[in-house]
């Protein structure tokens, strides 16, 4: 076990290592002064150009640029946005947390919507409800983002005018940001109409996060069906069968323990796609969030920010997928000794 | 009365290429308190006629017989819930690859506890958990395993093959089943256990008047251990009667070439010589043969074997062949 985890980190400062390399390369390869790319900082006075030189080790060799390059990140330096000379840093702290949200509701409403239909999908496998089940899920699989959040504004937004179709929450209320969940936040600060906020805010959610959920919902739909079905015909499942094991408690009391780590570690896999679509969807919905922030950035050739957005990015992807893969060998008792749990 | 009736079964999938009969009309007896060996080689559908007596077959079987009974009880016309009440308790299986067997995400005592008989159970909630250990270490004990504490506490894929089956057997015996169906018991299990498997079966027949279904491909075991046999092949049966009659003078042609195919040792092989087997294969269930399906394997078959024999008795010695091995052919 300890091995494993060993071997995890280990993997792990590697890919990281290679990810800052690429930024590295990256910066290096754009367009401009390296110095002006590496700090953000426009037309630099002399002074300045010295201190970026000495930050980033620029008169020595590349290696020695890239390790400084590497520290000044880890220390939280992400240099200044190329527009508006604001720490990038500060940014981030404010605008990754809305992401982080989105993505966890999302995330959530897959997984209670997908793992009870796909189980569903499973035990009447070939049935009605399998095919009706599948052919939703392909339906929702195929269905671009871009295309449904729109739709969902023209309809629900500006049709039906039951939901917002822009923001995070309605201007009236004035909520301090301490962590930057919007739920969180709310109940932290003294505002007065507490209950209307959160109605507010709830309101402004829903869209956003349906669109965002319907891909990882079909995916865990049909992830769960799949590892179900193997599960499902599996000699355990046949033996407490055989010992007269009431149906419901062969299901949930075997099969899906079994079913479901599969799907977990599936759905792992299926982060960054959703980080993808997340930022789609909050370019739609101007949801102040890291998305929006770094399409902008891209329009505006802020290679500061598009750096740091690739960095802060792929790490979170690592980062999860690391610790999914420990949590998932420290629930797998087969997997667990230490012999298994090589690579 | 037979506890065990099976009268011509059958047991049919459609595949692409029509429907295919891979257990055709097998009969089969077994009297209370008898163990019984069902032999054949692999593919013959040993496995499947053990699995349309459980019900456990996957939908795309389709199963149906004259007679499927048991203790008088027609197991083709049971319904779901009335079915689960007769396994367990009174039809029990033990399946081939006991480790697999096991959920492996699971302690064997958390599973051992699920296939407790709870109904049993009269004492009040809070002994409820005692009562319990009891019973799982009286049952660990009677199947031969002596350090309960470490067996109860490990996952399945830490224990051995023998150990799983032992398990198993145990939490099968909890409900004291009056039919135990062995499956292949002993054929991923190191040869010092399988002997103790079936010294276990033996005690369980002869104390608890337990009736067994041995399925095997071993005729060794089969010869040692059980009463009466059936022979299989290709989903066919081909012969049954009591081992004894059958090993000394079999009536039919595959009965005679699977008991050449054990070697004897005490008579003189000669160095590096050919081992006795029938020439070609088991026919694959897209090619079967009409009639009698070992027709072209059989070195006297003849014309008449394209219909399928009907089972004849001789001296409570049942086997299918138009010519059996006591008839002369001229």
């Amino acid at each position: 076990m300890w091995f494993y985890i060993a071997r995890r980190v280990n993997l792990f400062v590697f890919t990281v290592a290679v990810l800052f390399l690429l930024v590295f390369v990256m910066l290096n390869a754009l367009p401009g002064e390296l110095a002006t790319n590496l700090s953000g900082i426009q037309n630099p006075t002399m002074a300045q150009y010295d201190a970026i030189v000495n930050q980033y080790q620029l008169d020595k060799s590349w290696f020695n640029q890239y390790i400084s390059f590497i520290k000044q990140r880890i220390h939280g330096d992400f240099g200044v946005s190329f527009s508006d000379a604001k720490p990038i840093y500060d940014e981030m702290l404010r605008l990754l947390p809305a992401t982080i949200e989105l993505c966890i509701y999302a995330m959530t409403i897959a997984l209670l919507l997908g793992l009870p239909l796909g189980i569903i999908a499973a035990v009447y496998y070939k049935k009605f409800g399998d095919f009706f089940l599948l052919g939703t899920s392909l339906i929702g699989y195929s269905i671009p983002v871009f295309w449904l959040g729109v739709i969902a504004i023209m309809y629900f937004g500006l049709d039906l005018q039951w939901l917002p179709v822009a923001g995070k929450l309605n201007l009236l209320y004035q909520v301090e940001q301490v962590t930057g969940f919007t739920l969180i936040d709310i109940y932290l600060s003294d505002i007065q109409y507490k209950q209307l906020a959160y109605q507010d805010a709830i309101a402004h959610l829903i869209m956003p996060t349906l669109t965002l959920a319907v891909i990882p919902a079909a995916v865990v739909i049909r992830i769960t069906r799949t590892t179900m079905l193997e599960e499902l015909n599996a000699n355990y499942i046949k033996a407490a069968q055989a010992r007269g094991q009431h149906p419901l408690s062969v299901i949930f009391h075997h099969a899906l323990p079994n079913a479901i780590q599969p799907v977990l570690s599936q759905i792992t896999l299926q982060l960054s796609t959703l980080l993808t679509s997340a930022m789609v969807t909050e370019v739609i919905f101007s949801w102040p969030g890291i998305g929006q922030w770094l399409i902008q950035a891209t329009y505006q050739q802020n290679y500061t920010i598009i750096s740091a957005g690739v960095l802060v990015c792929a790490g979170f992807v690592i980062v999860v997928t690391v610790i999914s893969d420990i949590l998932l060998i420290a629930t797998t008792p087969r997997r667990r000794s230490a012999e298994y749990g090589s690579v | 009365m037979p506890l065990l009736d099976i009268r011509n079964l059958s047991i049919e999938f459609d595949s692409p290429h029509g429907r295919i009969r891979a257990v055709d009309r097998v009969n089969l007896s077994l009297n209370p308190g008898e163990i019984l060996g069902l032999v054949g080689e692999s593919g013959s559908g040993k496995s499947l006629v053990a699995k349309a007596i459980m019900g456990i077959l996957t939908d795309r079987w389709t199963v149906s017989a004259d007679r499927l009974r048991y203790n008088g009880v027609d197991l083709l016309a049971l319904s779901a819930s009335e079915r689960r009440k007769l396994m367990g308790r009174e039809i029990a299986m033990v399946f081939q690859e006991p480790s697999s067997s096991l959920d492996p995400n699971d302690t064997v005592g958390h599973q051992f506890n699920e296939s407790l008989p709870m109904d049993e159970c009269d004492v009040p909630f809070y002994r409820r958990k005692k009562w319990r250990d009891e019973q799982i270490k009286g049952l660990l004990h009677k199947v031969g395993i002596r350090d309960h504490k470490r067996v109860l506490k490990s996952y399945p894929h830490e224990l051995s093959e023998g150990l799983c089956q032992k398990v198993l057997i145990a939490m099968t015996i909890a409900y004291k089943p009056r039919l135990l169906i062995a499956d292949e018991p002993t054929t991923v299990i190191e040869a010092g256990a399988q002997d103790q498997i079936f010294k276990l079966f033996k005690k369980l027949n002869q104390l608890n008047d337990v009736s067994i279904l041995l399925i095997t491909h071993d005729l060794e075991h089969v010869e040692n251990w059980t009463q009466t046999i059936t022979v299989m092949y290709c989903g066919q049966t081909v012969e049954s009667g009591i081992t004894k009659d059958i090993f000394k003078q079999p009536f039919h042609p595959y009965t005679m070439a699977l008991l050449q195919s054990m070697p004897h040792f005490d008579e003189m092989l000669n160095h590096k010589s050919q081992l006795t087997t029938l020439s070609g294969c088991v026919p694959s269930l897209q090619h079967l043969p009409i009639g009698c399906r070992l027709g072209p394997r059989c070195p006297r078959a003849h014309r008449k074997c394209v219909e399928t024999p009907v089972m004849e008795k001789s001296r409570g010695h049942y086997f299918s062949c138009h010519f059996p091995l006591t008839e002369n052919i001229e």
